[in-house]
């Protein structure tokens, strides 16, 4: 490395160490966001540029003479050489979703400061290397999915624990996001009206791509987003129409069920009809809106109104209970580190890489992009007063469901807010109330509004682009949901008919409508649970989706571990030991205490019993009715319910673990020959005709 | 220059989108001696094939 460039990135360190400095040491005054953003960005810089480098060619030894399973597999369908840009794209889009929005905008209850550590350090060591690692290893096996090389590396159990944390993970991250549509759309028209327009909009689209214009993705995708547009400018007029407007005003349990609906009717339609155009259309306006809001972030510059810290790191933040260890790592999983993403990496994306190194950009890179767009969500979040902020995200039956209420809890919490303020923002915004309003997609979107607004200079547009943004978030969701619940149909369909075969047939509609119907009878059990939970539902369903996302990631980096191990690599095992140590933590932890935490907010066999107590109490006293009985009832079977589901999910942690280290030892002691399963070396003929890049030195 | 910056930048979006992918399975297909599937039915299965496997994240 020549002078300059050493100047270069010595500059880059000690503007980042500053940023650090500042945000960490930040008390009183509000700082502004680009010192945590500039932070973010040169610790990204330095992370891609030493640590990426140092794990893809002294760790894994990256050899771009080495054909990739696309060259010589190349079949034009499933394996493709690809520009790594173009993949670098696609790959970025697939594992972009709400997660990196919703979660650091929850965990910034804690303030903004352990979040974005997370987010930023968490990415750089654990969620980058997972995703790339992962990456490296399908691409040396073939383009081979997480669940085959659970199954080769570590053992048939894990293939099955996989395929298991897989549907478990889809079922509750389905409901949990659904949730957050609910929370989002529930008493508002505005919003109601543009989503229920998207559909046939995607309709139009799916005819439009199959017979008149077939595969002209781009013309399609630009029409859709213009009548998207109508849409949104347009839901003001219903919304202040005294016809119309009733017709767009649900409440939750309505919006829940006709979400439902539309998963079943999403996964049971040809794919081509509805599914990929909405899909196309989602991905265009998330793309477009990410870029935006860094634009916005940069030129807007807003002060952050949150305090680095706030008294609810001790567990008592009304949005969800418990301490910052363990739930702020539970709470930001996709920003930071998610599992799901080891199931793209070793998906399409292998298949598709024309040259070895290019893993580094799209696995470590892609990864690390998605982590940048957790920081600019935990900003917009936190460029809220936060008396705002918890207006928004409290739930009702935390700080009460009456404004004068709700305002004096939460300025009693130290963070002022009165309900003229409130009924103001609203008003501004084009909403009847903003109370209540949890699950984190309002408050990101008034927060994108005000960024919006202030740096476009079109401050008397703050309503269109609150319900720009709310729509912008509920596709993304959509996005999951019919997404999901397809290939959860799918995995089931595989499941069923391995007991009675014609279950199983992809093609057949009565396979198809018993599967589907299993998947949103799943999901959909779980929403309406959400949307029934007193204390908001979020508090209880994101958690676990929290742990299911790191079971999954930790059976991910127990398959990188075994590999580095089989590679003889043992010099470096800490590049993926320190982060899968660190999940195990953070995973038992928290599921410990959602089990048994004697605090009812907390632990659910202690709200159950609660419940169970207030029952019998008003049972004694004579004053319940059969149906508020019959509620409380449904109330502890869920409690129950969900703490059977983290039992289980934890038992899986501790099943996965104990077997790959079982198999380590014994490798260890010489007990057992470790076999690479990686694909014959075969030297690339892209290799000899093109600039292919670095080589296994790395220089 | 600025011609040249977005006809790249053209031919990024159309490739980002999958809008030429038809056209690369043709010349593939053809250059093997096979009949290649008609635009409709080649983007028809590229759908099946791409939503029946996690394809989006949380």
């Amino acid at each position: 490395m020549g002078l300059l460039k050493k100047v270069f990135w010595l500059a880059v360190a000690c503007l980042g160490a500053f940023g650090l400095g500042l945000i960490a040491s930040a008390r009183g005054e509000p700082l502004n966001a680009l010192w945590l953003v500039a932070a973010a960005a040169c610790l990204y810089a330095l992370g891609y540029r030493f640590y990426s480098r140092f794990v893809a060619y002294r760790v894994l030894g990256l050899d771009s003479r080495r054909a990739t399973p696309a060259e010589r597999l190349e079949d034009g369908r499933d394996y493709i050489p690809t520009h790594k840009w173009v993949l670098f794209g696609h790959h970025f889009a697939a594992i972009a979703g709400p997660g990196p929005l919703v979660g650091p905008i929850l965990a910034a209850q804690f303030g903004y400061l352990p979040g974005t550590l997370w987010i930023v350090i968490g990415g750089l060591l654990g969620g980058c290397v997972q995703d790339f690692v992962t990456l490296f290893a399908s691409v040396r096996r073939d383009g081979r999915s997480l669940t085959q090389m659970a199954k080769s590396e570590i053992s048939e159990f894990g293939g099955w624990t996989v395929l298991f944390a897989v549907v478990a993970i889809m079922v509750i991250l389905i409901a949990v996001v659904a949730l957050v549509v609910v929370n989002a759309l529930k008493a508002s028209p505005w919003g109601l009206f543009t989503i229920a327009v998207i559909l046939p909009v995607a309709l139009l689209l799916g005819v439009y791509l199959r017979y008149l214009r077939p595969g002209r993705v781009l013309e399609a995708s630009i029409l859709g987003f213009a009548l998207v547009m109508v849409a949104v400018i347009s839901g003001r007029y219903v919304a202040e129409s005294p016809h119309w407007a009733p017709y767009f005003t649900c409440g939750s349990a309505t919006l829940a069920w006709i979400i439902i609906v539309y998963g079943f009717i999403a996964s049971v339609l040809p794919v081509w009809l509805l599914l990929a155009p909405r899909d196309y259309l989602a991905t265009f306006i998330k793309l477009g809106t990410i870029g935006i809001l860094a634009v916005g972030i940069l030129l807007a510059h807003p002060p952050m109104l949150m305090p680095a810290l706030t008294r609810f790191t001790d567990g008592t933040g009304p949005i969800f209970a418990g301490k910052v260890f363990p739930f702020c790592f539970i709470t930001i999983a996709c920003g930071a580190i998610s599992g799901f993403h080891s199931l793209i990496a070793s998906g399409t994306t292998p298949k598709l890489i024309s040259n070895e190194a290019d893993a580094r950009v799209i696995g470590y890179g892609g990864m690390m992009m998605e982590s940048f767009v957790a920081v600019m969500a935990m900003v917009a979040a936190t460029v809220l007063r936060p008396g705002v902020y918890f207006a928004i995200n409290s739930p009702a039956g935390v700080v009460g469901a009456e404004a004068g209420r709700a305002t004096a809890t939460i300025s009693g919490w130290g963070f002022p807010v009165t309900g003229a303020e409130m009924a103001d923002l609203a008003h501004r915004v084009g909403e009847i109330t903003l109370f209540n309003r949890t699950g984190g997609a309002p408050s990101l979107a008034v927060g994108m509004a005000q960024i919006f607004s202030h740096t476009l200079g079109m401050s008397g547009l703050e309503a269109i682009w609150y319900h720009f943004a709310i729509m912008f978030e509920a596709l993304f969701i959509l996005t999951v949901l019919d997404a999901g619940t397809r290939v959860g149909r799918f995995i089931l369909q595989d499941l069923l008919g391995r007991v009675y075969r014609p279950l199983g047939r992809t093609s057949s509609y009565p396979s198809i409508m018993v599967a589907s119907a299993l998947m949103v009878a799943a999901w959909g059990y779980f929403l309406l649970e959400g949307v029934r939970d007193p204390l908001g539902g979020i508090n209880s369903l994101w958690p676990l989706f929290g742990i299911a996302n790191q079971l999954l990631a930790t059976i991910a980096l127990c398959v990188a571990t075994t590999i580095l191990l089989k590679m003889g690599k043992q010099r470096y095992l800490a590049v993926t030991l320190v982060p899968l140590a660190w999940l195990v933590a953070v995973t038992m932890t928290a599921s410990y205490q959602k089990v048994w935490s004697p605090e009812p907010r907390l632990g659910f066999l202690a709200h159950a019993h609660l419940l169970q107590d207030q029952l019998a109490n008003q049972l004694a006293a004579g004053g319940v009715t059969a149906a508020r009985a019959h509620d409380i009832g449904r109330l502890m079977f869920n409690d129950r319910l969900d703490a059977t589901v983290t039992l289980v999910l934890a038992a899986l942690v501790v099943m996965i673990l104990t077997e790959s280290v079982r198999n380590w030892l014994l490798y260890a002691w010489g007990r057992k020959q470790p076999v690479l399963s990686e694909a014959p070396a075969v030297l690339s003929r892209l290799g000899l005709t093109s600039d292919k890049g670095q080589v296994a030195s790395g220089e | 220059m600025i011609k040249t910056i977005f006809r790249t930048l053209w031919r990024f979006l159309l490739d980002v989108a999958g809008e030429n992918d038809y056209r690369r399975y043709r010349a593939r297909t053809l250059a093997r001696g096979e009949t290649p599937l008609a635009p409709a039915a080649f983007y028809l299965a590229s759908l099946e094939q791409k939503y029946s496997r996690p394809n989006r994240c949380c």
